[in-house]
């Protein structure tokens, strides 16, 4: 199921993941768990950051490589230390007077001196504040019960003053659609670095869980996707939410014997 | 048989210069003695006491294109010309040994004027910005064009063309014909002399002589034997000659 061009993100985030619910119930399976994330948080975090917009480009881009991400994140921090300081034009203008020598190689002097200038204070940006690397890299390891999650996150944005109060309000709104339909909101798990794997998400993803008899399946997941009708041809932005239920393993997973303690 | 010859085994060197000299000095190593075939303009040799294969002297660059054809078996040519002539070397080529010698690589090399281009992702940068600024695409001279291609490919480079270019590269920077070429060197000389500079991820081969077979020459049961007598006698230590019978097709 899908939901494209609603405007209002929040009504349709609650819109999917209530049908996810009730059509799991409706088939007649009660127990099941969640797994829930937010790739927008992630996002709004590194567009916060005081880095070239490549650099932030390339956080998120590699969002879905575990470790990857750290380690660039460990290097802006911890690199080499203090910012660079960037070149003068006149520092600039003498590295390219000490390579009088060298062809020009059909580019203007004017067009090498400009752009050195920009790659070096581009170089002199290339820092973060360690505490903040550090506590990112902190940040995409919570994991856990989604409301003692965020209360984490929030703790922890604090320490290096960066607000993400509208993307926190929005998972605590998702929390508390969950709520009103009776999800008991342990069995729903908020995973920091979890992003279902698919580069397409843009923002909530989620999965849900249950068991048939071989152990834990994914009975349904989805999430939302807002840049891929552009991706696919569309002329203006589309807002977009879906889910997929997987049948075959909900009848297994309904047909399962029931396990004391429910699904994990 | 081959078109070139009636002998069941054709061996290729290359005619002329340092790499038919440690060529010689490889043979004479692994006490295998060449003999010029008198009356073929020097062009022909053979090995004593091997009379099932024959030794044909051919430019470096034939060495390459003739493998790849099938038209000899074995050949010792530097490994940035196979690559060249077939980037996908398996099923088609076996490279058996490297030799230790004519050690060369291929490198994107720009103007040392260009103090904004130390890497790969500066020349992607650079390309994007002179197709802007220029209305042309950014020049590339090279005799690699295979390599350069899946090089600047892999680099995610696409604003460039590639300018053939079949001798003196490294001067077309200071001629106006290209702006970047790629190129091959040993000591960077040839390269500091015209004002280049090697792109600190610009390596694309570190090239040297190879020993290399071809899969789709004529494979018979004599060229097999001689082929395996040839090869335990050039390197008695390793198995070259078991490591190439596992690709050819059964005789």
């Amino acid at each position: 199921m899908e939901l494209l061009g609603l405007s209002d993100a929040r009504a349709g985030d609650a819109e999917i993941l209530t049908l996810a619910v009730e059509a799991l119930r409706v088939c007649g399976l009660k127990d099941f768990s969640l797994r829930i994330g937010d790739l927008a948080l992630f996002g709004a975090l590194v567009d916060g950051l005081s880095l070239p917009p490549q650099w932030r480009a390339r956080l998120k881009r590699h969002f879905w490589r575990a470790g990857y991400v750290e380690s660039l994140l460990h290097w802006l921090g911890h690199g080499d230390g203090a910012p660079k300081r960037p070149n003068s034009r006149a520092e600039i203008e003498a590295l390219l007077q000490a390579q009088a020598d060298a062809p020009l190689a059909g580019r203007t002097r004017e067009e090498i001196i400009a752009r050195a200038m920009d790659r070096a204070a581009e170089a002199a940006n290339l820092h973060l504040d360690s505490k903040i690397a550090d506590a990112i890299a902190e940040l995409l390891d919570i994991s856990g019960p989604a409301e003692e999650a965020l209360a984490k996150i929030r703790a922890l944005l604090k320490t290096i003053s960066i607000n993400l109060d509208p993307q926190l309000a929005a998972m605590e709104a998702r929390l508390a659609t969950l709520k009103s339909l009776g999800v008991d909101l342990s069995r729903v798990q908020f995973t920091a670095h979890f992003g279902r794997n698919m580069e397409y998400y843009t923002g909530f993803v989620f999965e849900l869980w249950a068991r048939d008899k071989e152990g834990p399946v994914q009975v349904a997941g989805g999430g939302r996707y807002d840049s891929m009708m552009e991706m696919l041809g569309a002329k203006t932005p589309v807002s977009a939410v879906g889910c997929a239920l997987r049948t075959e393993r909900l009848l297994a997973a309904k047909a399962a014997p029931k396990m004391v303690g429910g699904a994990k | 048989m081959t078109a070139l010859s009636s002998t069941p085994l054709i061996l290729a060197i290359p005619s002329k210069g340092r790499l038919k000299d440690n060529c010689n000095a490889w043979f004479a190593a692994a006490g295998v003695t060449m003999e010029q075939t008198v009356g073929a303009r020097g062009y022909r040799a053979s090995f004593a006491g091997f009379p099932d294969a024959e030794v044909m002297l051919l430019s470096a660059g034939e060495i390459a294109s003739s493998l790849l054809a099938g038209d000899i078996h074995l050949g010792i040519t530097g490994e940035d010309l196979l690559r060249e002539e077939a980037p996908e070397l398996e099923g088609r080529m076996q490279l058996l040994k490297p030799l230790g010698f004519g050690f060369a690589d291929v490198v994107v090399a720009v103007s040392g004027a260009w103090i904004d281009v130390s890497t790969m992702a500066d020349l992607d940068d650079v390309c994007a910005a002179y197709a802007h600024t220029h209305r042309r695409r950014l020049r590339v001279a090279t005799k690699y064009a295979q390599l350069t291609r899946s090089f600047f490919a892999q680099a995610r480079i696409s604003d460039y063309r590639i300018v053939p270019s079949a001798g003196a590269t490294a001067g077309a920077p200071a001629a106006g014909t290209a702006e970047v070429i790629v190129d091959i060197t040993t000591t960077g000389a040839t390269l500091r002399d015209n004002g280049l500079k090697i792109l600190d991820d610009g390596v694309i081969l570190k090239s040297q002589a190879q020993l290399a077979a071809s899969l789709s020459a004529d494979w018979t049961v004599e060229a097999r034997s001689a082929c395996e007598r040839l090869l335990g006698k050039l390197d008695p230590v390793n198995p070259l000659y078991a490591g190439l019978a596992a690709h050819l097709p059964r005789a």
